[in-house]
């Protein structure tokens, strides 16, 4: 995992990977994505990054919390990361109402 | 009568192995863990000191990645050397209600807090992790092996700079005697080699600045010692009302026999020239334990290399068992682990009463006149032992003994 697109912590002895280390590498940079199942594909990156959880299994139906496992704080970290790699906003008013993945995707996608 | 404790498990990550029998051989090998920084950070600060006793493995690569991304190293290492522990006790079963946690640290989560800092000026806010606090919090060490191991009975984080992991095994002690809980698991973790612990320590002249020769910087009671050698590390022990443990046949390694703690009330960072407030802890160890000066025949001191620090203390041996101990001081081999030290080094002195033998001290070529004692050197001394004792001081003037005797 690098980290090329963050600017490294100055002292450069985080732990590698720790904290809110962005996805990286496919960033999108051209036109944001269009299709659900792009922006699935997308959110289940940042949800593997940050919590672990195998790809296949982030399905629009799956709730984050009671399937999914995600802790609060967990989800405040692919809040952050979902506003990066989507160039979106997500208030938390509207966090506390994403309760499932595809929860998020509908979001992602009629705010792009 | 009080229930005796006893040790029947041990588990470590130091700069000498990734567990605690590999830390074990090559203290006894007499092998360094000490070596020079490569970190580009040594250059662009100009430190004094360029070297420490790193880690021999990282915890990270021994973790599932994200349970890695979510701890700071110090609770990391904490982690691993309580699992290591736990397993080589043969996870007792306990009811969690009747198991505690006592893990000591130093400082806490130092790379969290400072890399979580740049984050946020270099970023901004929103960039800072919600895992900043839980990761950078002195508890954090407890509190995440409290969770691994699902303790009920507390989970407690003493803090006393250099003395934070043997005043764990002085809690532990206590809770056990009285009757609080059946187990727990006790040590101390630190991870804190950073520019500014480094540069801070350096600025109180307490540091080894013998960069050109890493393994040769750590020289406790010699002569040319000039300070201590930062580390890190983790060191746990599961101890147990004995009778759980003879309820459940578990093997025991020695008898976590007594603890004696004092302060010193004098100075912010100095120890008493005279050692007075450290042999008070150390006749205290041996009170609670029941043991005479004759029955002790091993110290492993907390020597930390410090010109004031090592002869104040052999003074304070002296004074609480005498000159008949066969002493020896790992942070010639360690380094200095903190938090981490007086769990590491009791760790040591639990294998060395059950392996009748004392690891050499790194270093030590021409011995401290103000040192009167019997400093094993070059290789390591067999001894029959049946008691040793563990020292550890801390900045705070904290003083803390542990006394073990054979199982």
């Amino acid at each position: 995992m690098t980290a090329a697109a963050q600017p490294l912590p100055r002292i450069g002895t985080m732990p590698r990977d720790a904290g809110s280390t962005p996805i990286t590498g496919d960033r999108q940079k051209g036109p944001m994505p269009v299709t659900n199942e792009e922006i699935l594909r997308g959110l289940a990156k940042i949800v593997h990054e940050v919590a672990g959880i195998e790809e296949n299994e982030i399905t629009p139906e799956k709730s984050f919390v009671d399937e999914l496992d995600i802790d609060s704080l967990s989800m405040v970290e692919i809040a952050v990361q979902v506003e990066d790699h989507f160039g979106v906003k997500v208030p938390d008013d509207v966090l506390a109402n994403l309760k499932t993945v595809g929860d998020a995707v509908d979001y992602v996608a009629k705010t792009t | 009568m009080s229930t005796e404790v006893v040790v029947t498990g041990l588990g470590a990550t130091t700069p000498l192995g990734g567990d605690a029998t590999s830390t074990w051989e090559a203290l006894r090998a007499g092998k360094s863990g000490i070596v020079a920084l490569t970190e580009d950070w040594v250059d662009r600060f100009d430190l004094p000191v360029r070297i420490a006793a790193q880690l021999s493995v990282d915890p990270a690569d021994s973790l599932p990645r994200v349970q890695a991304r979510r701890w700071d190293r110090c609770e990391q290492v904490a982690i691993i050397a309580a699992r290591e522990a736990w397993q080589h006790a043969g996870a007792p079963d306990v009811e969690p209600e009747r198991l505690a946690v006592v893990i000591g640290t130093g400082i806490g989560g130092a790379l969290t807090l400072l890399g979580q800092d740049d984050l946020l000026e270099t970023v901004g806010t929103r960039k800072v992790s919600p895992l900043t606090i839980p990761m950078l919090m002195p508890n954090g060490p407890a509190a995440h092996v409290g969770l691994d191991l699902q303790a009920r009975g507390g989970v407690h984080a003493p803090v006393a700079a250099c003395a934070s992991g043997a005043e764990a095994l002085a809690i532990a002690w206590r809770m056990l005697r009285a009757g609080e809980v059946d187990v727990v698991v006790a040590g101390g973790a630190e991870a804190c080699i950073v520019p500014i612990t480094l540069a801070g320590f350096a600025q109180m002249r307490t540091m080894s600045t013998r960069n050109d020769e890493p393994e040769r910087a750590s020289r406790p009671f010699d002569t040319a010692r000039d300070g201590f050698v930062l580390g890190e590390g983790a060191g746990v022990m599961v101890l147990e009302r004995e009778e759980f443990a003879a309820a459940r046949k578990a093997t025991r390694y020695a008898r976590l026999a007594g603890v004696g703690t004092s302060s010193d009330g004098h100075h912010i960072t100095a120890p008493q020239p005279d050692g007075v407030g450290a042999s008070r802890a150390i006749s205290a160890a041996l009170r609670t334990a029941g043991l005479d000066k004759a029955d002790v025949g091993h110290v492993n001191a907390h020597a930390t290399a410090t010109p004031v620090g090592d002869v104040a203390e052999a003074v304070a041996i002296r004074a609480a068992i005498g000159d008949h101990v066969v002493v020896t001081a790992p942070k010639g081999a360690l380094g200095h682990l903190i938090g981490a030290a007086g769990a590491v080094e009791g760790l040591a002195c639990v294998l060395a009463l059950r392996d009748g033998v004392v690891p050499p001290t790194l270093n030590l070529e021409n011995l401290d006149p103000g040192v009167q004692l019997d400093v094993v050197t070059g290789s390591a001394r067999e001894v029959r032992l049946r008691a040793a004792v563990n020292d550890s001081f801390g900045f705070g003037g904290h003083n803390v003994a542990v006394a073990f005797t054979s199982a």
